[in-house]
This record gives structure tokens, sequence and C-alpha cells, in this order.
């Protein structure tokens, strides 16, 4: 009867083994998934950074008005491949929008909030940086 | 012999040989996580100042030309690089010296970024930062790549860094470096007025 006994033991033993070790995987799991979505992160905000930086020197206001024509997020989303390294042996592709919203309109200035948000496919669930930045334009 | 003796010992051996793979697992993760934190954090510290620079180009020179050179590799340009120190309009250079490898790490790829400027403490030294790649693009209004100091209205940024210290080996033998890179074209004001 002891035999049987130990066999429970060991069974036991191994059940509970077996559960540390996932869950300690599983917490390994997580905080290297949380490292590559800070790495993602990082670049995106430099690409929406970017975007907003072009932008600030928009000298004209139309490409920023929803309802012209010349408006500069019709062509949005854009998928935008970034290289990197010594030959450019390392590619990521992004893609980036952009809206603009009339958010002041007076006999002096209108001010237009723009949004650019930037998302990477690479890691399930996507990764999504957004970076809003509010332009105005004096009226003459 | 007793069955139950060998039986015993061949459990407890698949047993220990679980626990050590489990337990150099769990080591290379670990090595792993603090290498990716350390190394991410090293980028985040050389972009915040290359972010600085970069942003002062040209700030109260009063000059519309303020490179002194600009290379793939290297510039050298002019501003007020920080607002409470003794010093005005100071020189400021970043250039990769691949001569100069990194020694202290087991890394053979890395060498040092080298920034030659005013620092916090209000000095002008050379600070020396590892990484692997370091590329300058320079273009002008509309755009096109330019070598021409006058006309340069963005810079392209490119860092590429990699751990000094290796998490993992291959099976091949080579070892395993933590990679990060980063890319930014800056639109300084001083230079677009």
């Amino acid at each position: 009867m002891s035999n049987y006994s130990d066999i429970l033991y060991l069974t036991v033993a191994m059940v509970v083994f077996s559960i540390l070790t996932i869950n300690t995987a599983r917490s390994f799991q997580f905080t290297a998934d949380t490292l590559v979505r800070a790495d993602l992160e990082y670049r995106a905000t430099a690409i929406a950074q970017d975007e907003i930086d072009q932008i600030r020197w928009e000298t004209d206001e139309n490409k920023l008005d929803p309802e012209h024509d010349d408006y500069l997020f019709d062509s949005y989303p854009q998928n935008q491949a970034i290289t990197y390294g010594n030959e450019n042996e390392y590619s990521e592709t992004f893609k980036v929008n952009g809206k603009s919203t009339l958010i002041e309109n007076t006999s002096s200035m209108k001010r237009y909030k723009v949004t650019i948000t930037t998302t990477s496919n690479s890691i399930d669930p996507k990764v999504e940086v957004s970076l809003e930045f509010i332009k105005s334009y004096m009226q003459e | 012999m007793n069955v139950g003796i060998v039986t015993s010992f061949i459990v407890a051996g698949l047993m220990i040989l679980s626990i050590m793979a489990f337990n150099h697992s769990i080591y290379t993760s670990s090595a792993e996580t603090t290498i990716t934190t350390i190394n991410q954090n090293n980028l985040d510290n050389l972009t915040e100042i290359i972010s600085n620079d970069m942003n002062r180009i040209g700030y109260k020179t009063g000059s519309s030309d303020n490179f002194n050179h600009i290379y793939s590799q290297d510039v050298e340009f002019q501003g007020d690089i920080y607002d409470n120190d003794s010093h005005a309009v100071t020189t400021v250079r970043w250039y990769l010296d691949t001569s100069d490898s990194v020694s202290t790490t087991t890394n053979s790829n890395d060498v040092y970024l080298k920034r030659t400027g005013p620092t916090s403490d209000g000095s002008i030294s050379t600070l020396k930062y590892p990484v692997t790649h370091f590329e300058l693009k320079y273009f002008a209004g509309d755009g096109t790549e330019t070598t021409n100091t006058i006309n340069v209205k963005s810079i392209q940024v490119e860092v590429v860094m990699e751990s000094g210290e290796y998490h993992t080996t291959r099976s091949d033998g080579k070892k395993q470096y933590h990679r990060t890179v980063w890319k930014r074209t800056f639109v300084p004001n001083n230079l677009n007025f």
C-alpha cells in the first residue's frame, strides 16, 4: 500500500512543479513580449514625430483643411517601410495614418488639431502610437 | 537487481534533468531581459542627447550657415546647446570613430560614437557611446539629399546599438547580442526660418 502512496505523492509533486514552471515560463514570456512592444513603440513614436516635424513647417493651410481638395491626409493611411543597418539589412513596416480637425475658426486665427497614428502589426495585439499637434494660422 | 530502486533512479534522473533544463531556461531569459533593458536604456539616453543637440542647431548663432562640415558619419555644427551654462554659442561634433573599438565588452561590432561639445557640468569635453552603426543624411527644403551645408533643412539620424554582452550562444557557436535601432528626421527650427 505504501508503494501506491509514494506514486501518489510523486504525482502530486510533479503536478505542483509543472504548474510552477508553467507560471514562471509564462511570466518570462510576458516580460519578453513587453520588451519587444516597448522597442516597437519607441520606433513608432519616432516615425510619428517625423511626421509632425514635417507638418510644423506646412505653410499651405489648405493641406490641413479636411474640406479642401489639397487635404494632405487624403492619401493616408500609408505604409512606410523603414530600413536600418549598414546595408539596410533590417526592415520594418509601419502604417501611418493622419487626420486634421478644425478646432478654432475666428476672424484672426484658424487652429487645426493634427493627429498622427502609427501602427505596427509585427506583434499581436498590434502596437499603436498616437501623437497630437496643434497648428495655428493667422488670418489676414 | 531491485526493479523499484532502478525505477526510482530513472524517475529521479528525469526530474533532475528537467529541473536543470528549466533552471537554464530561467537563467537565459533573465539574462536576456536584463541585457535588453540595459540596451534600451542606453539607446534612450543617447537619443535624448542627440535630440537636444539636433533641435538646437543654429540656436542664437545669427548665422545662416551653422555647419562646419556634414558627412555621413560625422557632423559638426554650432548652436547654444544649453540655456543655463556659461557658454553662449559652441561647436558640437558627433562622429563615429571606427578606429576606436570598445575593448571592455565581448561584442566585436561596437565602436565609439563620440560627442565633443558642452556638457551639463559646464565643461567642453568628449563623451563616448558604444554603438554598432551611426549614419546621417542631410536634406534640403525640397526633400532631396544635399551635401551643401547652406541648403540643409532637415537631418536624418540612424543609430543601431547592440548589447555589450551576449545573452545566448547558438548551436553553431555564434553569440547572440540584443540589437535595437532608432531612426529620426529632425527639422530644426533655426534652419527653417
